[in-house]
């Protein structure tokens, strides 16, 4: 073969494998030169970091990945193996966990940890899935869609049934699930539909209860509802309870706010806890009234908690959350955090303790309770994703366990970068 | 084997002066369009800064800086783009159709040589792929030739250096042809492979069979997109969400081989007993 | 030996080759003839499979054709098989390329024949001399069989002569030719065999050997009773 005469082809070939090759080494090269992100402890115990998954997204240039952040290091997304970045696709490790373990059970199964419940002997998850609006019988259908896993034997059974006057609702959202003992409880937010008669209500709070074994529903339970606001007022409910935790709970927690016509209220922005994707209050509406409901899981009753005044006076300023038989209230003052406990079944507060923060944040930070453990993690709003710190306290004590920063080291020693911390994960 | 590089050799030769007008317009119209792009901004700014007496910052603040991103934005920038993108695709047809028609019946000569004829389909695929790739290649040069225009043209106030990846990413079009990862970029340009593959066998059924064949190119090609989506139908109708995203890609790799395959396979069997000159 | 065994051939509905079986012997030249328009051509092509058949066989040396065979049978259609903006060289090249049969001394030698410029565009040349180079790449490959369609169609008298000329050299000589022509005249001395067609049909198959000499007639008189009759 006389190669003269193939030259151009092979001088065409040439640029091809040479641009295209060097042009995607060089992207390559760029992954791999991702910066190391590290904890770099200033007091306290390491150990206390073992517990702690950052989620974080990393911003620099042309750079937008999503990393995780432990005490090993932090792996980049583009790190990792091209087939592995097909795993973990959801954006909670629980999930991921679930279908790594139980591959062939979570199929088809889409959404987050609210709609599961694990303990040692059974994996359950439980949906309502909207089936359509029927023009002929002009009822809208909605039904449960359960599944519940036998660890040991490796078995499911599964049902799907209709909801009771699915045909009044104008959507339905599983918030949470429960066993006790031999009943599978499913706690709904029901949104009224304009067609369901009812003028009056805007919402209800519904707890659905199955035999665990037939899968039967038992008991339909409407535990809670709203008025429809006017231009008067109106009231919003928020789930309380930690919507990550798929582990059994005792009480599923519900906070009312009634807001009403009045004075201008200084614009205040809600973070966790509160869903406000239906009625966002208008400017001018101030709460008028607060309340916690209680649901106990294993006498299926609803009541609203008669806090006393200094944590009811709380309840406007303060994040909540639930953890077991404990509500923490965190009140986050001028370079501290105080954090009070109160306890359902005694009625009586638990704990009291402030926490010094180092740094004024104007910046809302991660709070995150896990036991004893309150993890807490701040960014200063001079420098965005820039000085990140991290700390770690018992609750019980208000001892100090673990101090320190999110550092990060750049290959290029560029600072022009953003790190945005989008959750952490502390099992 | 050897025969299939001649044979890809002589395609390329054949299509190498549009071809090199191809590149020659790419070029000319980029660097033109970084030029006359960054005048028109010099000219905004001179305005701003001596016609209205603005401060630098004022006039900064209103017209802001130049970056790449708004040369490709230009219709100098993406005009030659489209014209190769229509180009090739008119080539595809082309490529076969210029053996049948004209004074001259090459096409008896390539049925002619002693070799599978598969190879000429191939060979025609091949050059394609490879003038594809070529022009991908060019743009990619492009890409740094531009921007020392711009860098040449306006002073460093007044610009925003991009770097090559940055230039993609700001510009969802250019993402397309330079995918962020090489995995990316096969499983692009394998499907466009695979689609070329598709329209060869249904200009082969064309050709077997002409006014017939029409209907069935046209049958085979929507049995061929039946078959590529099938696992997406699966997944999103018939059994929601089933497959993980691993096990889908999977399914889509084997959906690709099939269709490939087939076109293939159907392509020999028209060439060996049903093509006709 | 080729041998058409009953082959049949439709285009929509218009059957164009009913059942036509003929054979066509190695270093002989068998002349296919018939009024425009009854399927030579389609025979021709059907033969190198350039086109499908619907029944029948064809058979090359006993066996069905085959990519290898051709490097053993060619065609020489009656329009020039190579692209207009090539050069007689560039053409040249392009069969050594791909035939391990091309025969370069031939074809120079046949160049030389014909008096053709190698750098010549095929795009400029002559009919007649479009012609010859048509004939060159057929005639330059060392086949077994040559199939040839119309070659004398539409050229000139003395490009006509020059053609009819290689017939009787040793460029044809060992080898089997079917030429279809409906201007037997310039040829008439030079075949050995004759095929009628008519209609898809053959009438008549016949050597000329043979009938002039037990009948003492010439292929134009077997043909007026034929096709008159």
């Amino acid at each position: 073969m006389n190669i003269k005469r193939y030259w151009k082809m092979i001088a065409t070939l040439s640029v091809i494998v040479l641009t295209i090759g060097t042009f995607y080494i060089q992207s390559s090269f760029a992954a791999s030169e991702f910066p190391d992100i590290t904890f770099k402890t200033v007091s306290g115990s390491e150990e206390e970091l073992d517990n702690l998954t950052i989620n974080a997204s990393y911003h620099e240039a042309e750079l937008y990945q999503r990393v995780t952040i432990n005490r090993q290091g932090s792996t980049f997304q583009e790190q990792l193996p091209f087939y592995e970045r097909f795993f973990g696709s959801s954006m909670y490790p629980e999930i991921n966990r679930y279908e790594k373990d139980y591959r062939n059970f979570m199929r088809g199964k889409v959404g987050g940890t609210n709609l599961f419940f694990e303990d040692d002997s059974v994996l359950v998850y439980a949906d309502v899935m909207y089936e359509g609006y029927n023009h002929n019988t002009r009822i809208t259908d909605y039904s449960f869609n359960i599944d519940v896993l036998d660890k040991q034997a490796v078995e499911n059974h599964s049902t799907e049934l209709s909801v009771p006057n699915g045909n009044d609702y104008a959507w339905i959202s599983v918030e949470d699930v429960q066993i006790v003992q031999d009943k599978l409880i499913v706690i709904t937010r029901n949104q009224l539909s304009n067609r369901s008669g009812d003028e009056e209500k805007e919402e209800e709070v519904h707890g659905y209860t199955f035999d665990l074994e037939t899968l039967k529903l038992e008991n339909n339970q409407e535990l809670l509802s709203i008025p429809r606001g006017d231009e008067e007022s109106f009231s919003r409910l928020s789930m309380m309870n930690d919507n990550l935790n798929v582990e059994p709970e005792k009480y599923f927690l519900i906070s009312k706010v009634v807001m009403e016509q009045g004075v201008l209220e200084e614009s205040h922005e809600e973070y966790e806890g509160t869903e406000m994707e239906v009625n966002e209050a208008p400017n001018n509406m101030i709460a008028t009234e607060q309340s916690i409901f209680v649901y106990d899981y294993e006498t299926a009753k609803m009541e609203e908690l008669n806090l006393p005044n200094e944590l009811e006076s709380l309840l406007e300023s303060a994040r909540v959350t639930v953890q077991n038989n404990l509500i923490y209230f965190m009140n986050q003052q001028e370079g501290s955090l105080e954090v009070t406990s109160y306890n359902i079944e005694t009625e009586q507060i638990d704990i009291e303790q402030t926490f010094n923060l180092n740094r004024t944040s104007t910046h809302e930070p991660f709070i995150k309770i896990n036991q004893d453990r309150l993890y807490l993690i701040t960014a200063s709003s001079e420098d965005i994703g820039k000085d990140i710190d991290v700390m770690i306290a018992s609750l019980s004590t208000g001892e100090l366990l673990y101090e320190g920063k999110i550092e990060v080291t750049e290959k290029d020693n560029s600072t022009d970068y953003e790190l945005f911390i989008n959750d952490i994960d502390t099992k | 084997m050897n025969r299939y590089i001649k044979l890809v050799n002589f395609e390329f030769n054949r299509f190498l002066k549009i071809y090199l007008v191809l590149i020659g317009i790419t070029i000319a119209s980029q660097i033109l369009g970084a030029i006359i792009r960054s005048n028109q901004y010099l000219n905004d700014m001179n305005d701003l800064l001596y016609e209205q007496l603005m401060t630098r910052e004022a006039a900064l603040e209103q017209l802001g800086k130049i970056s790449f991103y708004h040369i490709t934005q230009t219709v100098w920038f993406m005009g030659p783009i489209a014209i190769c993108i229509v180009t090739l695709l008119i080539y595809m047809f082309f490529i076969w159709y210029r053996d049948w028609f004209g004074k001259n019946t090459f096409i008896y000569r390539l049925l002619m040589l002693p070799t599978a004829r598969i190879n000429v389909y191939f060979a025609k695929a091949t050059t394609i792929l490879l003038m594809v790739f070529g022009l991908v290649a060019i743009q990619l040069l492009m890409l740094p030739v531009g921007r020392r225009v711009l860098q040449w043209m306006i002073p460093v106030d007044f610009r925003v250096d991009q770097t090559i990846r940055e230039i993609l990413t700001s510009f969802d079009y250019l993402m397309i042809l330079f995918p962020s990862t090489f995995y990316e970029f096969v499983i692009h340009y394998a499907i466009g492979f695979a689609v070329v593959l598709v329209v060869f066998t249904a200009i082969l059924f064309e050709r077997s069979f002409r006014w017939k064949g029409i209907v069935f190119g046209l049958i085979f090609g929507a049995f061929a997109v039946t078959i590529f989506i099938f696992p997406v139908i699966v997944q999103a109708f018939i059994l929601p969400e089933f497959f993980y995203p691993i096990e889908l890609f999977a399914l889509e790799c084997i959906a690709g081989l099939v269709v490939v395959s087939l076109s293939i396979w159907t392509s020999n069997y028209l060439l060996k007993k049903k093509i006709r000159v | 030996m080729i041998e058409v065994k009953d082959v049949k051939k439709r285009f929509g509905r218009k059957e164009v080759l009913k059942g036509v079986s003929f054979t066509a012997e190695k270093g002989e030249i068998t002349c296919l003839i018939g009024i425009n328009g009854v399927g030579k051509t389609t025979i021709m092509n059907a033969i190198v499979a350039l086109t499908p058949i619907n029944s029948g066989q064809i058979l090359i040396d006993g066996e069905e054709l085959h990519k290898g065979s051709y490097e053993k049978i060619t065609f020489i259609p009656d329009a020039i098989t190579m692209l207009p903006q090539m050069r007689i060289i560039d053409a040249m090249q392009f069969m050594d390329d791909f035939y391990d049969c091309w025969n370069e001394k031939r074809a120079e030698e046949i160049l030389s024949f014909f008096k053709l410029d190698k750098q010549e565009r095929i795009a400029n040349l002559s009919k007649g001399n479009t012609a010859k180079v048509n004939l060159l790449l057929g005639l330059a490959m060392d086949v077994d069989y040559i199939l040839m369609d119309e070659p004398f169609s539409g050229i000139d008298i003395f490009s006509r002569e020059q053609i009819a000329e290689v017939f009787t050299s040793h460029l044809i000589e060992d080898r089997g030719v079917i030429i279809t022509t409906h201007e037997i005249n310039d040829i008439e001395h030079l075949i050995d065999k004759v095929v009628l067609l008519n209609e898809g049909y053959v009438l008549k198959e016949f050597s000329t050997e043979e009938i002039r000499e037990n009948e003492g007639k010439s292929v134009i008189d077997v043909m007026r009773e034929v096709y008159q009759s």
